[in-house]
C-alpha cells in the first residue's frame, strides 16, 4: 500500500511541477497540492514514516522549483503537525482499532465537515510556514498575508476538487 | 538508562523532526541567497548582541580586579602629586630660582664674592659693609649682586672694605627694564618695606602686567643687562602724573643678606677713554 501512495505521491509532485505552480492568484498564491499524500496518513501511522514522506516530498518540490529547504521544511513541518490534528479533529479514527496501512484518510470515511476543518488547519499551517520561509521577512506583511491567504484558499479548493474525485472513484469501486 | 531509552523511545520523532528540519533550513540559508543574507545579518547582529553581553558581564566580573589597579594607581598618582606639588614649592620659594637666574645672566663676568659684615634696614639711607675693598680690586660704582638679585653699587672703598648702597636706598637709582618688552625706568626706594621698591619713569603707553620680571637694563657700566631685580607687584600713576609707577617685589631678601659677589667692570677702561675724550676737547680749544 505504501508504493500506491508512493505512485500517488509522484502523481501529486508532478502535477504541482506541471500545472499548479503555473496557477498564480492575483500573482500572490499558487496552491500546493503535492502536501496531499502527507495529509493521508491514517492514526497510528509510525511518526518517522510521516516525517520521512514529508521531508522527501518538500525536497523534490524544492528540487524542481529552486528553492532549497523551503518545501522541505513547510512539509516537514506539516508532517509533524499531522498526526496531531488527525487527533484533534478525527477522535473516532484514533479509537478505531482500522489497520493505519490499509485506511487511508479520505473524505467519505471522514466526512465532509470534518474532513473540511482538518484540510484547513493543516493547509493553513503549511502554506503559512512556506511563505514565511520564502519571503524570510515580515517587513512587507502584507503581501506576505496576501501570499498566505491566496495559496491557502486555492490549496484548499484544489484538494477538495481532488478529494470529490477521491471520492467518487471509491464509490464506483465499493458498488 | 532505563528511563533514558524509554524516553528516546517515545518520543524519537522529534529527533527525527530535529534533525529534518535543521537540514532543511541549512539548505534554505546555505542555497538561497536572498535567505542567506538575510540569515548572516540576523546572525551577526544577535552574535553582536551576545558577544556585547558575554563583553559586559566579563568586565563585571573583573571590576574587582580593576577597582584594586585603580586604586593603587590612584594611590600612586596621588604620591606623585604630593612629590611635585613640593618640588614646586621648593622651586617657587626658594631663592635658588633667583640664584639660578642671577648666575645665568652674569656668565662672562668676574665677579668677587664677599661677606656680608654689617647691614642696616630700618633707616632711610640703609647702607651695606662687605669684607672686601681695594685691596682685592674693588672700586666705587661698582655692582653689587646677591642670590636673590641686585643688591646695590658700591659707594665707598677702604683697603679690605667697601661700603655699598643698597636699592633700599632712598639715594639709590637703576637703571631697570621689563624683561621681554625693555620698556625701562629707574628703581628707587622710598623708605617703608624692605621688600618693595618702586619703578618709576615708565610710559604710559608700556603694557605691562604684574608678575611680569623687572632687570637690570644695562645702560649703566655698573650693572651687565639682564640681572634679575624683582617682580612687578602693583602698577600705578606716578605723583607727577607723566608716567607709571610700578611696585617691585625685590628678589633680595636684605633682611638675611649674608653673601654677595661685586661684579668687576671695564670702569677703568672707561675712565681712560673719558680722560683721552677730555684731552682731546681741551687741544681742540
Amino acid at each position: 500500500m505504501y508504493i500506491k501512495l508512493f505512485l500517488f505521491a509522484l502523481v501529486c509532485v508532478a502535477f504541482q511541477i506541471g500545472v499548479f505552480n503555473y496557477i498564480q492568484f492575483w500573482g500572490y498564491g499558487t496552491p500546493l497540492v503535492c502536501i496531499l499524500p502527507i495529509l493521508l496518513f491514517p492514526a497510528g501511522t509510525d511518526r518517522w514514516i510521516v516525517l520521512l514522506s514529508g521531508f522527501l516530498l518538500g525536497i523534490t518540490e524544492d528540487m524542481f522549483i529552486n528553492t532549497p529547504g523551503v518545501s522541505a521544511a513547510s512539509f516537514t513541518l506539516l508532517a509533524m503537525v499531522q498526526p496531531i490534528f488527525v487527533k484533534a479533529f478525527f477522535q473516532e479514527e484514533t479509537n478505531s482499532n482500522l489497520s493505519p496501512v490499509r485506511d487511508w484518510l479520505y473524505a467519505g470515511r471522514m466526512g465532509w465537515r470534518k474532513y473540511i476543518y482538518y484540510l484547513l488547519a493543516s493547509t493553513f499551517v503549511v502554506c503559512f510556514v512556506f511563505f514565511v520561509l520564502q519571503n524570510f521577512s515580515f517587513f512587507n506583511l502584507g503581501k506576505l498575508v496576501l501570499n498566505v491567504l491566496s495559496s491557502w484558499v486555492m490549496t484548499v479548493l484544489c484538494i477538495l476538487v481532488i478529494e470529490s474525485v477521491r471520492v467518487n472513484n471509491k464509490k464506483k469501486e465499493e458498488a | 538508562m532505563k528511563a533514558l531509552l524509554e524516553f528516546l523511545k517515545k518520543y524519537y520523532y522529534w529527533i527525527v523532526f530535529l534533525l529534518l528540519e535543521s537540514y532543511s533550513i541549512h539548505l534554505l540559508v546555505r542555497y538561497n541567497t536572498y535567505q542567506g543574507s538575510v540569515w548572516c545579518t540576523s546572525a551577526n547582529a544577535v552574535a553582536g548582541t551576545i558577544n556585547g553581553w558575554h563583553k559586559e558581564f566579563i568586565s563585571y566580573t573583573r571590576l574587582k580586579k580593576v577597582n584594586a589597579t585603580l586604586t593603587s594607581e590612584n594611590i600612586f598618582l596621588q604620591k606623585q602629586v604630593a612629590d611635585l606639588r613640593r618640588e614646586l614649592d621648593k622651586i617657587q620659594t626658594s631663592p635658588n630660582s633667583n640664584d639660578r637666574l642671577v648666575r645665568d645672566s652674569l656668565k662672562g663676568f668676574t665677579l668677587i664674592p664677599a661677606k656680608v659684615v654689617s647691614n642696616s634696614l630700618t633707616r632711610d639711607e640703609n647702607y651695606i659693609v662687605i669684607d672686601k675693598g681695594e685691596k682685592e680690586g674693588i672700586h666705587e660704582d661698582m655692582g653689587v649682586v646677591g642670590g636673590g638679585g641686585v643688591v646695590g653699587i658700591v659707594f665707598m672703598t677702604t683697603p679690605h672694605y667697601s661700603l655699598v648702597m643698597p636699592s633700599i636706598n632712598v639715594k639709590s637709582s637703576i637703571s631697570c627694564r621689563i624683561r621681554h618688552s625693555n620698556y625701562f625706568g629707574y628703581l628707587q626706594w622710598n623708605g617703608g618695606s624692605t621688600c618693595t621698591a618702586v619703578m618709576n619713569d615708565v610710559p604710559h603707553y608700556a603694557r605691562v602686567r604684574i608678575g611680569e620680571y623687572v632687570e637690570t637694563s644695562g645702560y649703566s657700566s655698573v650693572f651687565p643687562s639682564g640681572i634679575f631685580v624683582g617682580k612687578v607687584s602693583g602698577i600705578s600713576n606716578s605723583p607727577d602724573g607723566l608716567s607709571l609707577q610700578l611696585k617691585v617685589s625685590l628678589g633680595t631678601n636684605f633682611g638675611n643678606l649674608t653673601d654677595v659677589c661685586v661684579i668687576v667692570n671695564d670702569r677703568a677702561q672707561l675712565d681712560q677713554l673719558q680722560q683721552k675724550l677730555d684731552a682731546f676737547e681741551s687741544e681742540g680749544q
